[in-house]
């Protein structure tokens, strides 16, 4: 591995969704990650949602730049292994629905830090350790409805809805889950010790939609489901057009001045009740009909030439194919490499190719999920030779 | 015990949600940040709600930053820029590709003044590429990587996810970046450039999809969803909308549906055992009825016998006083001189040590802090004025 985290060592610990994907982050930042699963594997190996050559997809797609090894920590010689992974690492990570599942194994953070003083350990789980909430189980659509993510879905005027086929918010509360062990890793250079960290995918979706809390904070009412559209900027919506849709932000007034000028509309430009955002929200009953008279003219083809041309932020909305077969075509993430595809022993997988470059440490994916157990040699080796950790993690026992 | 980034500066030259958020929450870490605005000021200070006149938004993404309003397209405001980063350990912002290497102020011009410096460019659709230009913003990001397909149905105009997750998971990405660039400084004294977009995040959110596209085993709707699906728009009780699933034992199942009285549903063949109850979601559709009869709590006490999950579906407001949200202590009170105390989101980590907080530093006014940054940055009098000057002479060439 390479990138900016070359010599950071993490264990994943987790199963499914937002632990695995949390050290796989840190994997294609350059950190060596090191999957530790139970003799039956991690749960999403199975088939029970689609399969490549017979491997759940979510395990190829989760656990890319690892190693892996079994162990069974209800067994003593198994969990001696862990201790003596657990004094090597800088960062543990897992995303069990509450800590007591890994204290009752001997893993909680008491006996790490123990061990090592020095290691940083998240615990991810789907409500939080505190609470009435603490312990229960998660899929993200439940997340959804509970973090109010699925309120403000749908069409205006309709009920709110749950976005299906995703799990987006597993994928931000892996985001979070980095950044908050970036900053333990950063106060550990001052102190030279570790911490545990405290997250759940609850919370992380609640501070995904923080700019719509702020509406809820300063208004007192409760965002509702308005289409493609939002409250507070006008217009920043879908558009139907001869041919197609097109999204349309005009965020600001400068953008505003262009917009008018790509819609030849020069009289909008100079209209009072539009001079500014907050006028265009006050009035956006009377702005729309006309925008949308004009953008029904042409083609979304032709809008996004000339808007583009303006500078207008507008978008395409893409048909007929696959979401990740339009990410892997398009010129603009080509150019960009913002996809891969890796051979696995499943065969060639999409993958994201990260979503950072750095210009000094560039990172690279170069290993796909493993197979189970599939590095177990090459981890217990690197164990004998360094005797300095198993000093540390027997003195414990 | 220290914040995490104490001693660590970091100019915020961005605007709009994902880099000020990022600053924000860096300087909730201990670090000590400074906006720099243009002369007509961050385009969020626009966007409602307003209270008392004041930008919620702004308010809310930029607490703890001291304020410098420059105009960058002047000699005086590039060259103060440029002196300020020489100061500084990282400097973030949004402006098109392109635009700070124009202004002399790209990565290589600022790094050969200041070589540790951490330069973080955020853009809508990376650097490279027949889009590189183009302006980003939340909806187009939505658009392009086929969010809408997850919502609504084929045909109805596309809609959007009501959380910005795209923004906010770019602000993750910024801090996070910026972190890593920074650990790596640790050891080799060298900053570099880090970029991000909203299409490689959007794409990255998109992982799950990505995956289950690659190269299936066989094609099925239900992981891979999209417009094959009909829009989930959860279940209604008698008090409040709700989401949950049936278990997986039959004997619980038919226990559930004799309780709540659907003596149909388990005699109809369409739903007859665990795979097609999950895979047929005409299921959905059929229970309704039976279920809107009831409670909340008892639909709740029901499916404890059932083994399912069931959660509300919170709108923001029913979530703000949920015993959950209360215990996890996710709001937080804070003071602003203009909108007075106003509530907002807490930070979403739990570290054993305090190394971050949530500052009670309000945002700044627009340049609130010219003179004094200016002065401690070694700024003369006469410069000072010059550059104030500078920038009241509008507009700008």
């Amino acid at each position: 591995m390479s990138g900016p985290l070359e010599g950071i060592r993490v264990l994943d610990f987790g199963m499914a969704a937002v632990g695995p994907v949390t050290a796989t982050h840190l994997g294609i930042l350059g950190a060596g990650v090191i999957k530790i699963e139970s003799p039956r594997g991690d749960v999403v190996r199975s088939g029970a949602n689609s399969t490549v050559r017979g491997m759940g997809f979510t395990f190829i797609g989760n656990n890319v730049t690892k190693r892996d090894i079994v162990l069974d920590l209800k067994v003593d010689k198994d969990r001696e292994i862990a201790y003596q992974l657990v004094a090597s690492a800088d960062v543990a990570v897992d995303n069990f629905r509450s800590k007591e599942i890994m204290s009752r194994l001997g893993l909680g953070y008491e006996v790490m830090s123990s061990i090592n003083p020095r290691i940083i350990y998240l615990q991810s789980s789907a409500y939080g350790s505190l609470g009435p909430m603490d312990g229960m189980l998660s899929h993200e659509w439940f997340t959804q409805a509970a973090a109010g993510h699925a309120s403000v879905n749908g069409k205006a005027g309709g009920p709110p809805e749950i976005l299906r086929g995703t799990a987006h918010l597993d994928w931000n509360g892996a985001m979070l889950n980095v950044f908050g062990i970036m900053l333990a890793l950063h106060a550990r250079e001052k102190t030279g010790r570790g911490m545990a960290i405290d997250t759940s995918q609850f919370q992380s979706t609640i501070t995904a939609g923080f700019t719509r809390w702020v509406e809820f904070f300063a208004t007192g009412e409760a965002p509702v489901p308005m289409g493609s559209a939002r409250a507070n900027i006008v217009p920043d919506q879908a558009f139907e057009t001869a041919f197609g849709y097109v999204s349309i932000s005009v965020l600001n007034n400068g953008i505003w001045a262009r917009f008018c000028q790509a819609l030849e509309l020069p009289d909008l430009r100079s209209d009072p009740r539009f001079a500014t955002n907050a006028n265009r929200v006050d009035n956006r009953a009377a702005l729309l009909p006309m925008l949308e008279a004009r953008l029904k003219k042409r083609s979304a083809w032709h809008w996004l030439k000339i808007l583009r041309q303006h500078g207008v932020p507008c978008g395409e909305y893409f048909e007929g194919k696959p979401r990740s077969h339009i990410a892997l075509e398009h010129p603009q993430t080509q150019a960009n490499e913002t996809m891969v595809t890796l051979e696995t022993p499943w065969g060639p997988m999409n993958q994201s190719a990260g979503y950072l470059k750095f210009s000094r440490t560039p990172t690279k994916i170069t290993r796909p999920a493993p197979e189970l157990d599939q590095h177990r040699e090459e981890i217990l080796a690197e164990l004998a030779e360094r005797v300095d950790w198993q000093d540390a993690a027997r003195s414990h026992d | 015990m220290a914040l995490a980034l104490e001693a660590i500066r970091i100019i915020d030259a961005s605007q709009g949600v994902s880099g000020p958020l990022a600053a924000m929450l860096l300087g909730d870490a201990g670090a000590d940040v400074i906006k720099v605005e243009p002369p007509d000021g961050d385009w969020l200070r626009q966007i409602g709600p307003f209270v008392n006149g004041e930008s919620a938004l702004f308010a809310q993404l930029n607490r703890n930053k001291s304020d410098v309003c420059l105009d960058l397209k002047r000699e005086e405001g590039e060259e103060a820029l440029r002196r300020l980063t020489q100061g500084a350990d990282v400097i973030i912002e949004g402006y098109r590709t392109g635009a700070m290497e124009r202004l002399g102020l790209g990565y290589e011009a600022l790094a050969e003044l200041n070589p540790s410096l951490v330069y973080c460019a955020i853009s809508g659709y990376g650097s490279r590429g027949p889009m590189a230009g183009d302006r980003g913003s939340e909806l187009d990001a939505q658009a392009f990587i086929g969010k809408n397909r997850q919502l609504g149905a084929i045909g109805d105009p596309p809609l959007r996810v009501g959380y910005d997750m795209i923004s906010t998971a770019t602000a993750w990405a910024v801090g996070l970046g910026i972190l890593a660039a920074l650990l790596h400084r640790e050891s080799s004294g060298l900053g570099q450039k880090v970029e991000t977009s909203l299409m490689e995040v959007a794409t990255e959110l998109m992982q799950y999809a990505t995956t289950a596209e690659s190269n299936p085993d066989e094609w099925r709707g239900r992981p891979l969803s999209g417009y094959a699906e009909p829009p989930d728009h959860a279940f209604q009780s008698k008090d409040t909308p709700f989401q949950m699933d049936f278990g997986r034992g039959e004997e619980e199942w038919k226990t559930f549906c004799l309780a709540v009285g659907a003596q149909e549903i388990l005699e109809d063949p369409r739903f007859s055992g665990f795979r097609k109850r999950v895979h047929n979601f005409e299921l959905r559709d059929a229970i309704r009825p039976f279920l809107s009869h009831w409670s909340f709590s008892d639909l709740q006490a029901m499916a404890r016998g059932l083994g399912a999950s069931i959660v509300p579906l919170h709108t923001l407001q029913t979530l703000s006083v949920d015993p959950q949200v209360e215990a996890l202590d996710i709001f937080t009170e804070l003071e602003h001189p203009v909108m007075g105390a106003y509530k907002t989101l807490g930070l979403p980590w739990r570290f054993s040590e305090e190394i971050a907080r949530t500052s009670p530093v309000p945002a700044p006014q627009l340049g609130q802090h010219t003179e004094e940054v200016l002065k401690a940055a070694g700024f003369d009098t006469a410069e000072i004025v010059r550059i104030e000057r500078a920038r009241l002479v509008s507009p700008s060439p």
